[in-house]
């Protein structure tokens, strides 16, 4: 069957197999390969992409279902250069083996981008889909505070 | 090659349910593409119903609210019909799953999916809620709590679509817990839902649901029998947590989990009972 799905602002139209996930549309037939797959049963949150303004997991997804939707991956998460999320987790080193890292930016997006105030406790639950076997997640939440300021001072 | 089809209404939902023996609907996906890719379940098409608003509304009259079953739990969360009347449906939807996981589910899958652990049910039951079945044949209407414990007959058919689930309004206040291994993410070891009218220091009317205590969530009826027309305080008392006790015992005597989860329904009854009380 065939799909149009636009992905960072450009449509890709592919012929798919119907049972093809949604990551795997992203990785193999774009070749986008920042969308991480992780436990590939919903769990883990590394492939968590932008779904129509809200976070997913990618892996549970059919790209089937996703025809005429639009989804923002890690590589289109910013214009230019670096999204001040990113620029944050770099300052404060809230990345060790980085593997977490596009999903955990983009449910951060997906939570400041509706709550730029968000406090401790909704800046934990707003990554709580997201597991992070290195860092015990203080750097990250510190991460996110720093690029709250960042985005309100820019 | 597996059909991939999307209907634009209900009705050619239906049809296309009827004319394609061997379908499965696909909701938020959450728990049907697992199932597809590990081949637990074999399907010759699918009817992807995310294509009909319809099923996504949200809608309330001065008697009832009626969520469309593809409503997701991020929805239920957020909508302010739903905060202003059912509580305990907020509680759930706050404690299912991931952000990720909210933004897909829907309440028609996690009814439809029948798990004795699905969250939502043991809400919809302690609110009464009604579930509005469709087919090319025509309507049915049944009760949450009907509909679960005569499963094996009143489960959907084949051609059957769960369109939405209707809940009468009620001054209730309501309320619910879950137990699960850890904060988020987890499967419901045990949980309860609430509903109860105090008057003047009387309970009036209450309603109690147990889940992941059986096969499917079920009430416990002495308890409701027993709190009605007692004091508050009853509700505190020693009383009320012998007669959960009691009902989980005789739900799973035989299982393993039992002692652990006759001992926790207590506290999670407890908890339940203060989110209802302190959603006032």
């Amino acid at each position: 069957m065939k799909v149009t799905i636009k992905v960072n602002g450009k449509d890709y139209t592919r012929e798919i197999d119907p049972l093809l996930r949604l990551i795997d549309f992203l990785r193999d037939e774009i070749k986008l390969k920042g969308t991480k797959e992780g436990c590939g049963e919903g769990e883990c949150g590394a492939c968590t992409v932008i779904l129509n303004g809200k976070t997913v997991n990618s892996c549970i997804i059919l790209a089937a279902a996703c025809d005429g939707a639009e989804i923002t991956t890690i590589e289109g998460v910013s214009e230019d250069g670096m999204h001040p999320i990113q620029q944050a987790f770099l300052e404060v080193n809230a990345v060790q083996c980085g593997y977490c890292i596009p999903g955990m930016v983009l449910s951060t997006k997906a939570l400041l981008d509706k709550n730029i105030d968000a406090d401790d406790e909704e800046i934990r639950e707003g990554i709580s889909g997201n597991l992070c076997r290195c860092t015990g997640y203080e750097k990250i939440v510190e991460g996110i505070k720093l690029a709250q300021s960042k985005i309100k001072n820019s | 090659m597996l059909k991939f089809l999307k209907p634009n209404s209900i009705e050619d939902a239906k049809a296309m349910l009827n004319e394609y023996t061997n379908s499965k609907l696909l909701a938020g996906g959450t728990d049907l593409i697992l199932e597809l890719k590990r081949e637990k379940l074999k399907t010759e098409n699918i009817i992807d119903l995310g294509k009909i608003s319809k099923l996504k509304a949200l809608t309330e009259d001065a008697a009832s609210v009626t969520l469309g079953s593809m409503v997701t739990f991020t929805e239920v969360l957020v909508n302010s019909i739903i905060k202003n009347n059912f509580n305990s449906l907020v509680e759930c939807a706050k404690n299912m799953g991931s952000p990720q996981i909210r933004n897909m589910a829907t309440i028609g899958g996690n009814i439809s999916n029948a798990g004795s652990a699905a969250d939502v049910v043991s809400c919809l039951i302690s609110l009464n809620g009604i579930l509005e079945i469709e087919s090319i044949n025509g309507t049915r209407q049944i009760s949450c709590e009907d509909y679960f414990k005569n499963y094996n007959t009143e489960k959907l058919k084949e051609n059957e679509i769960l369109i939405g689930i209707r809940i009468p309004k009620s001054k209730d206040l309501s309320g619910y817990y879950k137990l699960g291994k850890r904060n988020s993410l987890a499967i419901s070891r045990v949980s309860a839902a609430l509903s109860l009218n105090i008057e003047e220091n009387i309970i009036r009317n209450i309603s109690i649901c147990l889940g992941a205590v059986g096969r499917y969530p079920f009430r416990a009826e002495e308890f409701e029998r027993q709190a009605l027309g007692k004091n508050a305080e009853w509700l505190y008392s020693e009383e009320p947590l012998t007669l959960l006790e009691n009902d989980v015992y005789e739900s799973i005597k035989e299982r393993a989990t039992m002692p652990f989860k006759k001992e926790a329904i207590k506290g999670v009854y407890k908890e339940a009972l203060r989110t209802a009380l302190e959603s006032k």
